[in-house]
Protein backbone atom coordinates (compact mmCIF):
# COMPACT_ATOMS: atom_id res chain seq x y z
CA UNK A 1 0.00 0.00 0.00
CA UNK A 2 1.55 3.65 -0.86
CA UNK A 3 1.90 6.38 1.76
CA UNK A 4 -1.38 8.26 0.27
CA UNK A 5 -3.43 5.53 1.04
CA UNK A 6 -1.90 5.68 4.76
CA UNK A 7 -2.62 9.54 4.89
CA UNK A 8 -5.89 8.43 4.15
CA UNK A 9 -6.29 6.54 6.90
CA UNK A 10 -4.78 8.49 9.19
CA UNK A 11 -7.71 10.59 9.18
CA UNK A 12 -9.70 7.78 9.34
CA UNK A 13 -8.12 6.42 13.02
CA UNK A 14 -8.39 10.13 14.72
CA UNK A 15 -12.37 9.55 13.54
CA UNK A 16 -12.35 5.26 14.89
CA UNK A 17 -13.31 4.70 11.28
CA UNK A 18 -10.76 1.83 11.01
CA UNK A 19 -10.95 -1.88 11.69
CA UNK A 20 -8.43 -3.94 14.02
CA UNK A 21 -6.59 -5.00 10.99
CA UNK A 22 -6.33 -1.35 9.18
CA UNK A 23 -5.48 -0.18 12.42
CA UNK A 24 -1.84 -2.57 12.81
CA UNK A 25 -1.32 -2.02 9.61
CA UNK A 26 -1.41 1.80 9.60
CA UNK A 27 0.60 1.42 13.49
CA UNK A 28 3.51 -0.72 11.47
CA UNK A 29 3.54 1.55 8.22
CA UNK A 30 4.01 4.46 10.72
CA UNK A 31 7.03 2.83 12.53
CA UNK A 32 8.71 2.22 9.74
CA UNK A 33 7.84 5.75 7.42
CA UNK A 34 8.80 8.74 9.23
CA UNK A 35 6.91 11.16 6.67
CA UNK A 36 3.40 9.44 7.23
CA UNK A 37 4.65 9.45 11.20
CA UNK A 38 5.37 13.23 11.11
CA UNK A 39 1.79 13.44 9.29
CA UNK A 40 0.07 11.42 11.85
CA UNK A 41 1.71 13.54 14.79
CA UNK A 42 0.73 16.65 13.09
CA UNK A 43 -3.14 15.56 12.05
CA UNK A 44 -4.20 14.51 15.68
CA UNK A 45 -2.40 17.80 17.24
CA UNK A 46 -5.22 19.48 14.49
CA UNK A 47 -7.55 16.66 15.11
CA UNK A 48 -7.22 17.66 19.00
CA UNK A 49 -7.74 21.48 18.64
CA UNK A 50 -10.74 20.67 16.30
CA UNK A 51 -12.27 18.86 19.33
CA UNK A 52 -11.29 20.95 22.11
CA UNK A 53 -13.27 23.91 20.07
CA UNK A 54 -16.10 21.63 18.92
CA UNK A 55 -18.47 22.71 21.27
CA UNK A 56 -20.29 25.93 19.78
CA UNK A 57 -23.36 27.94 20.98
CA UNK A 58 -26.06 27.20 18.36
CA UNK A 59 -28.68 30.33 18.14
CA UNK A 60 -31.96 30.35 19.07
CA UNK A 61 -34.47 30.84 16.61
CA UNK A 62 -37.69 32.54 16.61
CA UNK A 63 -39.25 28.81 16.78
CA UNK A 64 -42.89 30.00 16.55
CA UNK A 65 -41.94 32.67 13.71
CA UNK A 66 -40.57 29.48 11.32
CA UNK A 67 -43.54 27.75 12.23
CA UNK A 68 -45.79 30.36 11.33
CA UNK A 69 -43.72 30.56 7.79
CA UNK A 70 -44.51 27.01 7.75
CA UNK A 71 -47.78 26.44 8.24
CA UNK A 72 -48.25 29.39 5.81
CA UNK A 73 -46.96 27.77 3.08
CA UNK A 74 -48.83 24.07 3.61
CA UNK A 75 -52.41 25.88 3.99
CA UNK A 76 -51.90 28.10 1.12
CA UNK A 77 -50.34 25.61 -1.36
CA UNK A 78 -52.30 22.13 -2.01
CA UNK A 79 -49.53 19.40 -2.26
CA UNK A 80 -48.62 18.92 -5.83
CA UNK A 81 -50.38 15.55 -7.07
CA UNK A 82 -47.67 13.42 -8.99
CA UNK A 83 -49.32 12.58 -12.76
CA UNK A 84 -49.77 8.51 -12.56
CA UNK A 85 -46.79 8.39 -9.71
CA UNK A 86 -44.39 10.01 -11.98
CA UNK A 87 -42.94 13.12 -10.40
CA UNK A 88 -43.62 16.61 -12.17
CA UNK A 89 -39.86 17.14 -13.27
CA UNK A 90 -40.14 13.67 -15.16
CA UNK A 91 -43.01 14.63 -17.16
CA UNK A 92 -41.97 17.78 -18.09
CA UNK A 93 -38.76 16.37 -19.08
CA UNK A 94 -40.00 13.58 -21.39
CA UNK A 95 -42.80 16.49 -22.51
CA UNK A 96 -39.50 17.95 -23.76
CA UNK A 97 -37.85 15.10 -25.20
CA UNK A 98 -41.18 14.10 -27.15
CA UNK A 99 -41.59 17.08 -28.26
CA UNK A 100 -37.84 16.93 -29.59
CA UNK A 101 -38.37 13.69 -31.13
CA UNK A 102 -41.67 14.53 -32.74
CA UNK A 103 -40.06 17.65 -34.46
CA UNK A 104 -37.30 15.73 -35.82
CA UNK A 105 -39.99 13.54 -37.37
CA UNK A 106 -41.79 15.76 -39.13
CA UNK A 107 -38.81 18.28 -40.17
CA UNK A 108 -37.42 14.95 -41.44
CA UNK A 109 -40.75 13.75 -43.38
CA UNK A 110 -41.69 17.29 -44.85
CA UNK A 111 -38.23 19.29 -45.12
CA UNK A 112 -35.56 17.18 -45.52
CA UNK A 113 -35.00 14.73 -49.24
CA UNK A 114 -37.27 11.59 -48.63
CA UNK A 115 -37.52 7.96 -50.09
CA UNK A 116 -40.97 7.10 -50.79
CA UNK A 117 -41.38 5.56 -47.48
CA UNK A 118 -41.11 8.49 -44.35
CA UNK A 119 -39.94 7.49 -40.90
CA UNK A 120 -43.54 7.52 -40.15
CA UNK A 121 -44.52 4.60 -41.85
CA UNK A 122 -45.04 1.30 -39.94
CA UNK A 123 -41.50 1.00 -39.19
CA UNK A 124 -38.98 3.80 -38.80
CA UNK A 125 -36.23 4.03 -41.61
CA UNK A 126 -32.97 2.62 -40.94
CA UNK A 127 -31.45 5.57 -41.88
CA UNK A 128 -33.79 7.78 -39.83
CA UNK A 129 -32.04 5.63 -36.61
CA UNK A 130 -28.62 6.61 -37.59
CA UNK A 131 -29.56 10.16 -37.97
CA UNK A 132 -31.36 10.10 -35.11
CA UNK A 133 -29.16 8.10 -32.82
CA UNK A 134 -25.66 10.14 -34.51
CA UNK A 135 -27.28 13.48 -33.00
CA UNK A 136 -27.61 11.62 -29.75
CA UNK A 137 -24.38 10.71 -29.87
CA UNK A 138 -23.21 14.45 -30.52
CA UNK A 139 -25.08 15.59 -27.78
CA UNK A 140 -23.67 13.27 -25.39
CA UNK A 141 -20.49 13.02 -25.78
CA UNK A 142 -19.64 16.77 -24.61
CA UNK A 143 -20.23 15.52 -21.79
CA UNK A 144 -18.59 12.04 -21.46
CA UNK A 145 -15.23 13.70 -23.34
CA UNK A 146 -15.37 16.30 -20.34
CA UNK A 147 -15.37 13.13 -17.77
CA UNK A 148 -12.73 11.37 -19.43
CA UNK A 149 -10.86 14.28 -19.06
CA UNK A 150 -11.06 14.55 -15.60
CA UNK A 151 -8.23 14.41 -12.99
CA UNK A 152 -8.71 14.31 -9.29
CA UNK A 153 -6.85 17.11 -8.13
CA UNK A 154 -5.09 16.84 -4.41
CA UNK A 155 -7.39 19.53 -2.81
CA UNK A 156 -9.99 19.69 -5.10
CA UNK A 157 -12.78 18.21 -7.46
CA UNK A 158 -11.68 18.73 -10.83
CA UNK A 159 -13.89 21.09 -12.68
CA UNK A 160 -16.17 18.98 -14.23
CA UNK A 161 -19.52 20.67 -14.01
CA UNK A 162 -23.06 18.63 -14.28
CA UNK A 163 -26.12 19.97 -15.05
CA UNK A 164 -28.68 17.24 -13.94
CA UNK A 165 -31.30 18.62 -15.78
CA UNK A 166 -29.93 18.02 -19.12
CA UNK A 167 -28.63 14.87 -17.77
CA UNK A 168 -32.12 13.36 -17.33
CA UNK A 169 -33.24 14.25 -20.38
CA UNK A 170 -30.09 12.50 -21.77
CA UNK A 171 -31.35 9.59 -20.33
CA UNK A 172 -34.87 9.36 -21.24
CA UNK A 173 -33.47 9.84 -24.78
CA UNK A 174 -31.17 7.68 -24.55
CA UNK A 175 -33.95 4.94 -23.02
CA UNK A 176 -36.55 5.97 -26.07
CA UNK A 177 -33.32 5.15 -28.74
CA UNK A 178 -32.14 2.14 -27.08
CA UNK A 179 -36.23 0.73 -27.31
CA UNK A 180 -35.76 1.94 -30.96
CA UNK A 181 -32.84 0.41 -32.14
CA UNK A 182 -33.03 -3.27 -29.71
CA UNK A 183 -32.59 -6.47 -31.64
CA UNK A 184 -31.75 -3.96 -34.65
CA UNK A 185 -28.27 -2.84 -33.86
CA UNK A 186 -26.39 -4.73 -30.91
CA UNK A 187 -23.23 -2.75 -31.61
CA UNK A 188 -24.93 0.62 -31.12
CA UNK A 189 -27.40 -0.68 -28.76
CA UNK A 190 -24.26 -1.80 -26.25
CA UNK A 191 -22.42 1.45 -26.51
CA UNK A 192 -26.21 2.62 -25.61
CA UNK A 193 -26.25 0.54 -22.63
CA UNK A 194 -22.74 2.02 -21.20
CA UNK A 195 -24.10 5.53 -21.97
CA UNK A 196 -27.17 4.32 -19.74
CA UNK A 197 -24.62 3.38 -17.16
CA UNK A 198 -22.32 6.66 -17.18
CA UNK A 199 -25.98 9.33 -17.25
CA UNK A 200 -27.12 7.36 -14.16
CA UNK A 201 -24.37 8.02 -12.32
CA UNK A 202 -23.68 11.25 -12.87
CA UNK A 203 -27.78 11.90 -12.39
CA UNK A 204 -26.75 11.53 -8.97
CA UNK A 205 -23.25 12.49 -8.48
CA UNK A 206 -22.48 15.12 -5.86
CA UNK A 207 -20.35 18.15 -6.07
CA UNK A 208 -17.90 17.23 -4.47
CA UNK A 209 -17.66 13.37 -4.97
CA UNK A 210 -14.95 13.47 -6.57
CA UNK A 211 -14.55 9.29 -6.12
CA UNK A 212 -17.84 8.84 -8.29
CA UNK A 213 -16.00 10.95 -11.07
CA UNK A 214 -13.29 9.24 -11.02
CA UNK A 215 -15.33 5.96 -11.66
CA UNK A 216 -16.96 7.45 -13.81
CA UNK A 217 -13.64 8.23 -15.92
CA UNK A 218 -12.76 4.78 -15.44
CA UNK A 219 -16.09 3.05 -16.73
CA UNK A 220 -15.75 5.79 -20.09
CA UNK A 221 -12.17 4.83 -20.51
CA UNK A 222 -12.31 0.74 -20.01
CA UNK A 223 -15.34 0.09 -22.11
CA UNK A 224 -14.27 2.69 -24.52
CA UNK A 225 -17.15 4.31 -25.13
CA UNK A 226 -15.99 7.35 -26.73
CA UNK A 227 -13.90 4.94 -29.16
CA UNK A 228 -16.75 2.89 -30.05
CA UNK A 229 -18.73 6.07 -30.81
CA UNK A 230 -16.54 7.39 -33.45
CA UNK A 231 -16.41 3.76 -34.81
CA UNK A 232 -19.88 3.03 -35.09
CA UNK A 233 -20.47 6.46 -36.77
CA UNK A 234 -17.83 6.54 -39.50
CA UNK A 235 -19.60 2.86 -40.40
CA UNK B 1 -49.04 8.37 20.44
CA UNK B 2 -46.16 7.48 18.94
CA UNK B 3 -44.06 9.23 15.83
CA UNK B 4 -45.69 6.64 13.23
CA UNK B 5 -49.11 7.35 14.56
CA UNK B 6 -48.36 11.27 14.58
CA UNK B 7 -46.98 10.76 10.49
CA UNK B 8 -50.01 8.65 9.97
CA UNK B 9 -52.19 11.47 11.08
CA UNK B 10 -50.12 14.36 9.47
CA UNK B 11 -50.24 11.97 5.97
CA UNK B 12 -54.04 12.71 6.30
CA UNK B 13 -53.84 16.43 6.53
CA UNK B 14 -53.71 17.06 9.89
CA UNK B 15 -51.62 20.28 10.25
CA UNK B 16 -51.15 19.73 14.43
CA UNK B 17 -49.70 15.99 14.12
CA UNK B 18 -47.43 17.95 11.64
CA UNK B 19 -46.93 20.75 13.96
CA UNK B 20 -46.01 17.86 16.59
CA UNK B 21 -43.22 16.77 14.03
CA UNK B 22 -41.98 19.78 13.80
CA UNK B 23 -41.61 20.27 16.96
CA UNK B 24 -39.64 17.16 17.73
CA UNK B 25 -37.66 17.43 15.14
CA UNK B 26 -36.56 21.51 14.65
CA UNK B 27 -33.71 21.54 16.59
CA UNK B 28 -31.71 18.83 14.91
CA UNK B 29 -32.37 20.20 11.01
CA UNK B 30 -31.77 24.06 12.98
CA UNK B 31 -28.14 22.72 14.56
CA UNK B 32 -26.88 21.02 11.41
CA UNK B 33 -28.41 23.80 8.86
CA UNK B 34 -26.82 26.16 11.61
CA UNK B 35 -23.42 24.09 11.30
CA UNK B 36 -23.06 23.91 8.08
CA UNK B 37 -23.99 27.37 7.06
CA UNK B 38 -22.54 29.26 10.02
CA UNK B 39 -25.04 31.86 9.67
CA UNK B 40 -28.74 31.49 11.75
CA UNK B 41 -31.15 33.55 8.74
CA UNK B 42 -30.06 30.86 6.31
CA UNK B 43 -30.29 28.16 8.87
CA UNK B 44 -33.83 29.29 9.78
CA UNK B 45 -34.63 29.28 5.91
CA UNK B 46 -33.34 25.66 5.53
CA UNK B 47 -35.44 24.65 8.27
CA UNK B 48 -38.45 26.55 6.77
CA UNK B 49 -37.69 24.65 3.32
CA UNK B 50 -36.79 21.34 5.27
CA UNK B 51 -40.50 21.30 6.57
CA UNK B 52 -42.59 22.56 3.90
CA UNK B 53 -40.56 19.83 1.40
CA UNK B 54 -41.14 17.18 3.89
CA UNK B 55 -44.69 18.08 4.03
CA UNK B 56 -45.17 17.75 0.13
CA UNK B 57 -43.61 14.45 0.20
CA UNK B 58 -45.26 13.02 3.24
CA UNK B 59 -47.38 10.99 1.23
CA UNK B 60 -44.02 9.41 0.03
CA UNK B 61 -42.63 8.70 3.14
CA UNK B 62 -43.05 4.63 4.57
CA UNK B 63 -42.11 4.24 7.74
CA UNK B 64 -39.83 1.24 7.16
CA UNK B 65 -37.18 -0.94 9.35
CA UNK B 66 -34.32 1.36 8.70
CA UNK B 67 -35.67 4.61 7.89
CA UNK B 68 -38.08 6.40 10.45
CA UNK B 69 -39.72 9.82 9.97
CA UNK B 70 -36.85 11.52 11.92
CA UNK B 71 -34.15 9.93 9.39
CA UNK B 72 -35.99 11.00 6.26
CA UNK B 73 -36.52 14.67 7.63
CA UNK B 74 -32.63 14.65 8.25
CA UNK B 75 -32.22 13.56 4.92
CA UNK B 76 -34.15 16.17 3.34
CA UNK B 77 -32.28 19.00 5.99
CA UNK B 78 -29.07 17.72 4.48
CA UNK B 79 -30.00 18.40 1.11
CA UNK B 80 -32.48 21.71 1.77
CA UNK B 81 -28.51 22.95 3.37
CA UNK B 82 -26.43 21.58 0.33
CA UNK B 83 -28.85 23.61 -1.94
CA UNK B 84 -29.26 25.99 0.04
CA UNK B 85 -25.98 26.97 -0.04
CA UNK B 86 -25.35 26.55 -3.84
CA UNK B 87 -28.62 29.12 -4.59
CA UNK B 88 -26.76 31.18 -2.37
CA UNK B 89 -23.21 30.80 -3.98
CA UNK B 90 -22.40 34.29 -5.69
CA UNK B 91 -24.13 35.88 -2.20
CA UNK B 92 -22.12 33.67 0.24
CA UNK B 93 -18.64 33.14 -1.37
CA UNK B 94 -15.97 34.35 0.54
CA UNK B 95 -18.03 35.83 3.24
CA UNK B 96 -18.75 34.88 6.85
CA UNK B 97 -20.81 37.03 8.94
CA UNK B 98 -18.36 37.47 11.95
CA UNK B 99 -21.04 38.77 14.43
CA UNK B 100 -22.86 34.96 13.86
CA UNK B 101 -19.86 33.34 14.43
CA UNK B 102 -19.88 30.80 17.52
CA UNK B 103 -19.50 32.50 20.69
CA UNK B 104 -16.69 31.44 23.34
CA UNK B 105 -19.31 30.73 26.58
CA UNK B 106 -19.08 33.11 29.21
CA UNK B 107 -17.36 30.49 31.63
CA UNK B 108 -14.36 29.36 29.36
CA UNK B 109 -13.40 33.09 28.84
CA UNK B 110 -13.93 34.36 32.56
CA UNK B 111 -11.49 31.20 33.64
CA UNK B 112 -8.89 31.04 30.68
CA UNK B 113 -8.79 33.68 28.67
CA UNK B 114 -5.78 33.15 27.02
CA UNK B 115 -7.51 29.61 26.05
CA UNK B 116 -11.00 30.94 24.94
CA UNK B 117 -8.97 33.79 22.72
CA UNK B 118 -7.33 30.30 20.87
CA UNK B 119 -10.51 28.50 20.73
CA UNK B 120 -11.84 31.81 19.27
CA UNK B 121 -9.19 31.68 16.60
CA UNK B 122 -9.29 27.95 16.03
CA UNK B 123 -12.61 28.43 15.29
CA UNK B 124 -12.94 31.28 13.05
CA UNK B 125 -10.31 29.45 11.21
CA UNK B 126 -12.34 26.53 10.66
CA UNK B 127 -15.40 28.40 9.61
CA UNK B 128 -13.01 30.31 6.98
CA UNK B 129 -11.57 26.77 5.75
CA UNK B 130 -15.04 25.07 5.82
CA UNK B 131 -16.68 28.20 3.74
CA UNK B 132 -14.12 27.62 0.84
CA UNK B 133 -14.53 23.48 0.67
CA UNK B 134 -16.62 22.29 -1.99
CA UNK B 135 -20.38 21.56 -0.63
CA UNK B 136 -20.01 17.62 -0.49
CA UNK B 137 -17.17 17.77 1.29
CA UNK B 138 -18.21 20.37 4.08
CA UNK B 139 -21.29 18.46 4.66
CA UNK B 140 -19.45 15.22 4.96
CA UNK B 141 -17.27 17.16 7.52
CA UNK B 142 -20.34 18.36 9.09
CA UNK B 143 -22.25 15.36 9.87
CA UNK B 144 -18.72 13.55 10.79
CA UNK B 145 -17.49 16.33 13.09
CA UNK B 146 -20.17 17.96 14.81
CA UNK B 147 -22.42 15.80 14.36
CA UNK B 148 -21.00 12.22 14.88
CA UNK B 149 -22.49 10.12 12.36
CA UNK B 150 -20.79 7.38 11.51
CA UNK B 151 -19.02 6.77 7.91
CA UNK B 152 -21.66 4.63 6.90
CA UNK B 153 -24.53 6.30 8.05
CA UNK B 154 -23.63 9.36 5.98
CA UNK B 155 -23.42 7.35 3.10
CA UNK B 156 -26.75 6.43 3.88
CA UNK B 157 -28.09 9.89 4.12
CA UNK B 158 -26.07 11.49 1.34
CA UNK B 159 -26.78 8.05 -0.88
CA UNK B 160 -23.56 7.69 -1.57
CA UNK B 161 -20.21 5.01 -1.30
CA UNK B 162 -18.71 4.76 1.98
CA UNK B 163 -15.39 4.73 -0.11
CA UNK B 164 -16.84 8.41 -1.50
CA UNK B 165 -17.50 9.79 2.19
CA UNK B 166 -13.84 8.52 3.11
CA UNK B 167 -12.83 9.96 0.95
CA UNK B 168 -14.22 13.38 0.89
CA UNK B 169 -13.53 13.44 4.84
CA UNK B 170 -9.78 13.07 4.11
CA UNK B 171 -9.76 15.89 1.30
CA UNK B 172 -11.55 17.88 3.75
CA UNK B 173 -9.20 17.08 6.56
CA UNK B 174 -6.75 17.71 4.27
CA UNK B 175 -7.57 21.49 3.49
CA UNK B 176 -8.18 21.92 7.20
CA UNK B 177 -4.19 20.94 7.75
CA UNK B 178 -3.11 22.87 5.24
CA UNK B 179 -5.09 26.10 6.52
CA UNK B 180 -3.68 25.19 10.21
CA UNK B 181 -0.62 25.48 9.21
CA UNK B 182 -0.09 29.29 10.17
CA UNK B 183 -1.59 28.37 13.58
CA UNK B 184 0.26 24.83 14.41
CA UNK B 185 3.24 25.64 12.81
CA UNK B 186 4.10 21.47 11.35
CA UNK B 187 7.55 21.82 12.64
CA UNK B 188 6.40 21.71 16.07
CA UNK B 189 4.99 18.20 15.56
CA UNK B 190 8.56 16.85 14.27
CA UNK B 191 8.86 13.16 15.77
CA UNK B 192 11.10 13.58 18.88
Amino acid sequence: MKCYKFRENIVLDLYGELDNKEKAELEQHIAACQECAKDYLYSKGVFQALEDAKTEDIPEPAWDSSWGEINLAIRDKPKPRPLFGISPKWVYAAAGVTLVFTLGIFTGRFWLPQKQEGPLSAELSQEYIQRTLAQHFENIKPVLVEMANYTAQENGNGTVLVDKATIKNLIIQNILLKSLISGKNPTAFQILEDVDLVLRELANIDEGDSGTKSMIKELIDEREILVNMNILQQM
Amino acid sequence: MNETEVVQMAQKGDTHAFRQLFEDNKRRVFTLAFQYTKNKEDAEDILQETFIKAFHSLDKFKAQDDTNFSSWLYRIGINASIDHLRKNKMKKDNYIDSDQLPNISSDEGFSHPEHAVRIKEIRTKLDLTLNQLPKGQRMVFILRHYQQLSVKEIAGYMKCSEGSVKKQLFRAFQMIKKHFKSLFPEDNYEML
